[in-house]
Parts: structure tokens; sequence; C-alpha cells
């Protein structure tokens, strides 16, 4: 497929992601060319093939439903780039609106 | 000389008497200090002298005290973790990954942690935070990735051993290109807790060594089933050195057809050859096999990996951890700009397929596409082993290639890991082991097991490794080119 810039922008959003004009076209050649390569699994027919499920090749291990010491929120803090009051702090989540691009 | 003993050699002298495990230590700490600036294989050290007096390590146990090394994306408490990035650059481990935890109540003891392509992504540590390692058999060439600082630590006599992970390829190839033996486990034998996760349905923790029956003794240590990683398998941790010490007299050697399609040197096809009639003269039997899929497995392999990626590296936010982009007006930019700032080029590279390959609209064309080829792949080694015990095949398709080389061409850095990722797709168990030198550059086989078989694999690949003794050859190698100073 060829691989559009409204394409990388949308995908780049959903990544949460910014680039600036010139990585986003640096990003759309190189994702385009690998795009290309993998366009070989296009031409298979798998129609009746089910997708891989399971990679272990046996029984996992479960353990007791048992409360155990997790680590204290203290430490889990302690490295937030910002926090206050046993909280993560974090801008407001609806902007006021300067935001450039958004 | 301390610093150039194996694993095995160091427990013996210490058990005799001869030094203990602090002047081992002592000896690798000195030969760090002289010869990392020219490697760049360390990012964190262990203060000197601290680890049996901090209480890192106990006395005794099986590791007798002996020092290990872990990757950047292990975490050990009180430890910084940084996967080689950025965005983790600040992060320090509140807690001890699985792997090693079970190191150090062996009787290991925290030497540093290596360097590394930023979180498992790349196949020459180049696409690292800390700059490049660099090959310690020819400076200016790459040492493989994704676990290149271990490789090089290890082939420079700069580790004992060392933990990798390996996602495509990542314990393998860098163990290939600097001529010592990497080990993968079956997926699910060694505990992924507080590994920090690139792709959880391929990573796998393993050792780098610097023979065959030191890897079995790692492995043997951090094998087995962990309730905190409820993917880690149920199953009896293998007697793996025992299997080392076996001959290969009766395996049934499978060679799968068509290789050269996939873009194999000269020199790797002799060496290829070459295993093989080595296996065979020590009583093996060659089967010819066929892997009809394997040539699609790395367009699978690089939608997959990177579609588990990027749901994985979703965590990276700049709100609980690690680097956060100042001046956000709201928690959308903040997510953004921080993750821009803090990942590096081929990260973000593979957020970005990874994410297109999940997105509504083209889902079923490329992940779904990818998962039904990777059950193809996984049929096409069941049926080999209908046929044979275990698969011989090069580690690389090539020798180590140059800094710089593939940079700026992903793709050829994608086809590099041609026939590892494919064993990482089926979550075989796979050992390469260094049988050939050609161009003063170190060439790696990899033996591949069914599930659960290390002990077949390594059956086999201590028969390579007594074929092609490579210890006085490495030496002398690295010897060379850290003589011959630094990098042009």
């Amino acid at each position: 497929m060829e691989l559009g810039e409204d394409v990388v922008r949308h995908v780049e959003s959903l990544a949460r992601l910014e680039l600036t004009g010139d990585e986003r076209e640096a990003m759309r050649r190189d994702l385009q060319r690998i795009l290309d390569y993998v366009a070989e699994l296009a031409a298979l027919d798998l129609a009746d093939v089910p997708p891989f499920a399971e990679t272990r090749p046996g029984g996992g291990v479960l353990r007791e439903d048992a409360a155990r010491p997790s680590l204290p929120a203290s430490a889990a803090l302690d490295g937030a780039p910002a926090a206050a009051a046993g909280h993560f702090v974090v801008p407001p989540a609806i902007a006021a609106a300067e935001d450039g691009d958004a | 000389m301390l610093e150039s003993l194996t694993l095995g050699e160091a427990l013996a002298g210490i058990e005799r008497g001869d030094f203990s495990a602090d002047e081992v230590t002592a000896a690798l700490d000195a030969r760090i200090d002289s010869l990392d600036p020219h490697l760049n294989a360390y990012v964190h050290r262990a203060p000197a002298g601290a680890g049996a007096a901090a209480g890192i390590a106990p006395a005794g146990g099986p590791l007798c005290g002996l020092p290990f090394t872990l990757k950047d994306n292990m975490n050990l408490r009180g430890t910084p973790t940084g996967c080689a990035s950025r965005i983790l650059a600040s992060y320090e481990s509140p807690y001890d990954c699985t792997a090693a935890a079970r190191l150090l109540a062996a009787g290991g003891r925290y030497l540093g942690k290596t360097n590394m392509d930023e979180f498992g992504m790349g196949s020459s540590n180049e696409y690292s935070a800390h700059g490049p390692v660099r090959n310690p058999w020819d400076l200016a060439r790459a040492p493989g990735g994704s676990s290149g600082g271990a490789a090089a630590a290890v082939a420079a006599d700069l580790a004992l051993f060392a933990l990798g992970s390996d996602t495509g390829g990542s314990i393998r190839q860098p163990a290939a290109l600097c001529g010592v033996v990497g080990a993968k486990p079956t997926y699910g034998r060694v505990s992924r807790y507080g590994l920090v996760a690139f792709a959880s349905s391929l990573d796998q923790i393993g050792p780098l060594a610097k023979d065959v029956a030191d890897a079995a003794r790692v492995l043997e240590l951090i094998m087995g089933p962990d309730p905190r990683d409820a993917t880690s398998l149920d199953a009896p941790v293998p007697r793996l050195l025992a299997a080392a010490r076996k001959s290969a007299r009766g395996l049934r050697v499978g060679l799968p057809e068509g290789l050269a399609v996939l873009g194999l040197d000269d020199a790797v096809a002799a060496a290829w050859e070459a295993a093989a009639a080595a296996l065979a003269a020590q009583g093996a039997e060659r089967v010819a096999v066929s892997l009809p899929r394997l040539r699609h497995a790395t367009a699978a392999y690089y939608l997959l990996a990177t579609a588990e990626a990027s749901s994985n590296l979703a965590r990276y936010d700049g709100v609980r951890y690690g680097l956060r982009a100042a001046g956000a007006a709201d928690l959308d930019a903040l997510y953004r700009r921080s993750r821009a700032e803090g990942f590096g080029p081929e990260v973000r590279r593979r957020i970005m397929l990874g994410t297109f390959a999940l997105s509504r609209g083209y889902y079923e064309e490329y992940y779904l596409r990818a998962q039904k080829l990777r059950t193809l792949l996984a049929r096409d080694f069941d049926q080999a082993w209908e046929r044979c015990d275990c698969l011989l095949l090069p580690t690389t398709p090539g020798p180590a290639f140059r800094l710089g080389e593939r940079l700026d061409d992903p793709l050829a850095m994608y086809l590099g890991d041609v026939f590892t990722l494919p064993v990482n797709l089926a979550g075989l168990p796979a050992v390469s082991v260094p049988t050939a030198v050609h161009a003063g550059l170190p060439l790696g086989m990899q033996v591949v097991g069914r599930p659960l078989d290390e002990v077949t694999v390594f059956r086999a690949a201590a028969a390579l490794e007594r074929a092609f003794p490579f210890r006085e050859t490495r030496r002398r190698a690295v010897a060379a080119a850290l003589d011959a100073g630094d990098a042009p």
C-alpha cells in the first residue's frame, strides 16, 4: 500500500508521539519500505489458518489468591517526575486550549 | 590472569583455594577500568569492593561469590535500569527481577549493567542513549545487538558471564558476532518478572558465556517456574551441564534446505557445512528438512514484535517514572512530548509500525496475517521434529558489520535477524556457538531444539565446541584488536 502522510499523522496520534515535519517524512519513507517488504504476507493463502495464540509449550504456574506485600506507595512515587500528597501530579486533562496542533 | 577464566575454572580454583571470588572480581574490575573506555560495554557498575561487604552477595552457594552482569533492561533494587533510553535515564529499580534474584541467591555478585539497543530494539547496539558498543574483534565494527554490551564484555574478558535477553536473536546474534556462546531457552523457562518488556510473547532471558558448559551452569540457575510470571513454565529444570558432557552420537541433526535464498555469505555457508560435517564425524546423522515458511518469518516478526512493543511501551507517559517534558499545558501534550523527547529513532519507528499494524482498517491485513503465518511457521518446526532431534543453522547470514553501515537502513538491519527470529516466533530453545573465523571475524552456528528439549541443544552445542575450540582464537584476536588502539 501507499502510505500517505495522513495515515502517518493518524498513527502518530494513536501512538502519542509528536514528530516534526522532517521526522514525519523520514518516518513515512522508512515505514513505506518496511510495508513494501512485509507485503509478501498478503500474497499467501492464510484463509483457513488460525492465528497463533500461545508461545508456551506447556502449563504455566498459578499462585494462591492471597494478599502479599506490595511496593510501598512511597517507593512507587520515588521515580515520579512530580508527586504530592501521595499522588502523581499531572497537568489538566482538558487544556486551556493554547496547545498548537491539538 | 584471573579475568580470563571461565566460570567453571573460577569455581574450581576457588574450591581448591587457589584464589578467592573477590580476587576474580578485582581482576575484572581492573580490566573494565582499563579497557571499557574502548568498548563502552558497561552502563553501570557496582561500587568496587561493594559485593559481599555490602551484603549484596551472600558467601557460598553454587556461584561462590563470583560476579555476574545484567543487561540494562533487568531490574535490580537500587540500581539504575535505563534500557539505554533517555526516557528511563533517571529510573532506579525499586525491586529485583527474578533471574537476578536467583543469581544472588546462588551466591552471585552484581558487577554491573551492560549496554544495549534502546529497549532491546536493534541488532547493532548503535541505538543506545549511551552510544554504540564496539566489537572487541574489530573496534570499527558493531558487536551485534541488542545484548551487544553483554557479548562484548564476555568476549573481551570484562565479565565472567552475562545475562542477556532475546526477543528476535538479541542474545545469539551478538554472541555470534563477538565469538562467544549465547543461549535462549524455551519460552517460559526463565521468568520474565522484572525484565522490562519489549515483546512479551517473544522475550526470554538467557546467558552469554565463554563456553557451552558455563552457559549450561548459568541457565540451570535461572530457569524454573516463578509465581510472579504467569507465562513461566511449570516444568522441572533439566540437567544441562550433564548434557553438555554427552556425545552427539546418534543425534539426528536437521539441516534446513533453501537457506541460500535468504542471503547467506559464502563464508557462512562454508562454516555451516563444516559444522554439519563435524557433528557427523562425532556420530550424528545429517537429515535434510524443509521449513518453507522460514522465508516469511522476518515479515511476520517485524509486525508482531512491533505490535507488542507499541502496547508495552505505552506505559512510558511521563507520569509515573522516567522523563517528563517540560511545559506541557495538558495531559495529552505531556504524553506526546515526553515520548517524543524520550524515545530514540528506532523505538519511535517500531512504535509507529506496531501501532499501524494494530490500527483499525489495517489489523486484519497486517497483525492478523502475521499471527497466521506464525502458526504455519510453528507447524513447519513441528514437522521437522518428526525427522530430526535438533536443527543446525547459521546464527547470522554474515559476520559483524561496520558501525554505521546499517544505521540508516532499518530494513537491512532487520534482514540480518533472519535465522534467529523464527526461533522466538516458535518459542524454541537455541544455543549459538562460535565455530569459525572469516577475515578476522567470528561466525556462529546455532543449534535449535524442540520445545523444552534444552538437553539435546546443549548436547549438540557442546559437540560443536569440541570440534571447534575457540578460546585461544578469541583471546588472540581480541588482544590484537585492543592493542591496535581505538577505532579510526
